[in-house]
């Protein structure tokens, strides 16, 4: 699965079958390689974030939940891999020996696990365990 | 003067302290390739 | 490598922070092993900072950035550099003047060559040749020795490195390597030699 496919993606809950949401953005974790976390659009009410514990299936028409109780603020380590100086897309990616490799254009995730696959720069497809940092300058990875 | 010769007057002083602001921002953060003397540096073999 | 080129890179973190920005090269005068960074802080209105990076904390230095574990590795600056004096043995070597030690006036110094491994030493000079060195005042480069010295205001090189001058940097590490056995030979022949008084 892609983000840029992902990206806008609904949320529907399965107590109501209805879209209580949209996916706007996605939280990457370096130090385990995950996705942990969606940040949510539309939702009724603050809570504007489902961790990845919390759904029940991220399919390739919709990501489902049992229902909006789940969404939460995000907080702590969460909100700071959710802020936007955390946004994985089109951030340069440097290497931990200081080399660009592009700008992050795509990333792939096993849909199933959350687990980050593939970066995809212009030049580069960088397998997922490689990731080291994502912070506001940068996206490190190690060496292959 | 009309008033708008005061109007130039006051920007182009605020032109020339911004750019006086930058060039001496920049000069402090030029750098060089240093020679320190053997006996100036201090640390040894550290790690 | 260029030293220059290092000038103005990024400091980033393993986790992705842009935490300076490198100022100066520094290195010991003598033996020219680079002993670490000065910095300046991210962004056009931060001036130099308090801290520096010693060489012993560079994970990696790339094209586009010079990698540390983290903000924690960083020192003081007095720790990595003192305040060296501007004329003399210390300061700045860019613009500097290069002569043999037999007295011949090379050019001016405009970048310094930097050999990089585990550790990072100088290994010659770009200068903007003068006419002793019949360039046509191109920039040449030039090796030096393993142990560097410095005369007052100028920087001084065997009379013998003149002979391993080029121009291309790819071919620089063979000249030093080169230059560095004539050095070594002309020890052996001059110890050789029938002494004189001790």
């Amino acid at each position: 699965m892609r983000i840029s496919e992902a990206d806008g993606r609904k949320v529907v809950s399965t107590s109501t079958a209805t879209t209580i949401a949209k996916v706007a953005g996605f939280a990457v974790d370096p130090s385990t390689q995950q996705v942990v976390a969606l940040h949510l659009k539309k939702t009724d009410g603050d809570a504007d974030t489902v961790l990845w514990s919390a759904l029940t299936a991220f399919g390739v028409d919709a990501v489902t939940v049992p229902g909006p109780e789940v969404f939460v603020v995000a907080e702590g380590e969460t909100a700071v891999l959710l802020d936007k100086h955390h946004s994985v897309k089109g951030k340069r990616v440097l290497t931990e020996g200081g080399d660009d490799l592009g700008k992050v254009e795509d990333l792939e995730f096993d849909a199933e696990t959350g687990s980050v696959t593939l970066l995809i720069t212009k030049t580069e497809e960088i397998a997922g365990k490689r990731l080291t940092g994502v912070g506001s300058y940068a996206v490190v990875v190690r060496h292959a | 003067m009309e008033w708008w010769g005061y109007l130039i007057l006051v920007l182009l002083v605020v032109v020339i302290a911004v750019g006086a602001v930058f060039a001496v921002q920049a000069r402090r953060r030029s750098g060089g390739v240093i020679s320190l003397d053997n006996s100036e540096k201090k640390g040894g073999s550290g790690s | 490598m260029r030293a220059r080129e290092i000038m103005k890179r990024p400091v980033v973190t393993l986790a992705g922070e842009d935490i300076a920005e490198i100022k100066d090269i520094v290195y010991a005068g003598e033996a020219g092993e680079v002993a670490g960074f000065t910095l300046n802080g991210r962004g056009l209105f931060a001036g130099p900072l308090k801290t520096a990076l010693p060489w012993s904390a560079v994970h990696g230095l790339g094209r586009d950035a010079v990698m540390v574990t983290g903000e924690d590795v960083l020192e003081e600056r007095t720790a990595v550099v003192e305040r060296s004096a501007r004329s003399g043995a210390g300061g700045d070597v860019l613009g500097s003047r290069v002569l043999t030690d037999s007295g011949t006036y090379l050019g001016e110094i405009v970048e310094v060559i930097l050999s990089v491994g585990e550790r990072a030493d100088v290994v010659g000079y770009e200068i903007d040749s003068s006419e002793a060195l019949g360039k046509d005042g191109r920039k040449v480069l030039i090796p030096l020795p393993d142990a560097l010295s410095v005369s007052g205001e100028a920087l001084m090189v065997p009379a013998a490195a003149v002979e391993f001058v080029t121009d291309d940097l790819s071919g620089f590490g063979a000249a030093v390597d080169a230059f560095r056995a004539r050095l070594r030979e002309n020890e052996g022949s001059a110890s050789q030699a029938p002494g004189g008084t001790a």
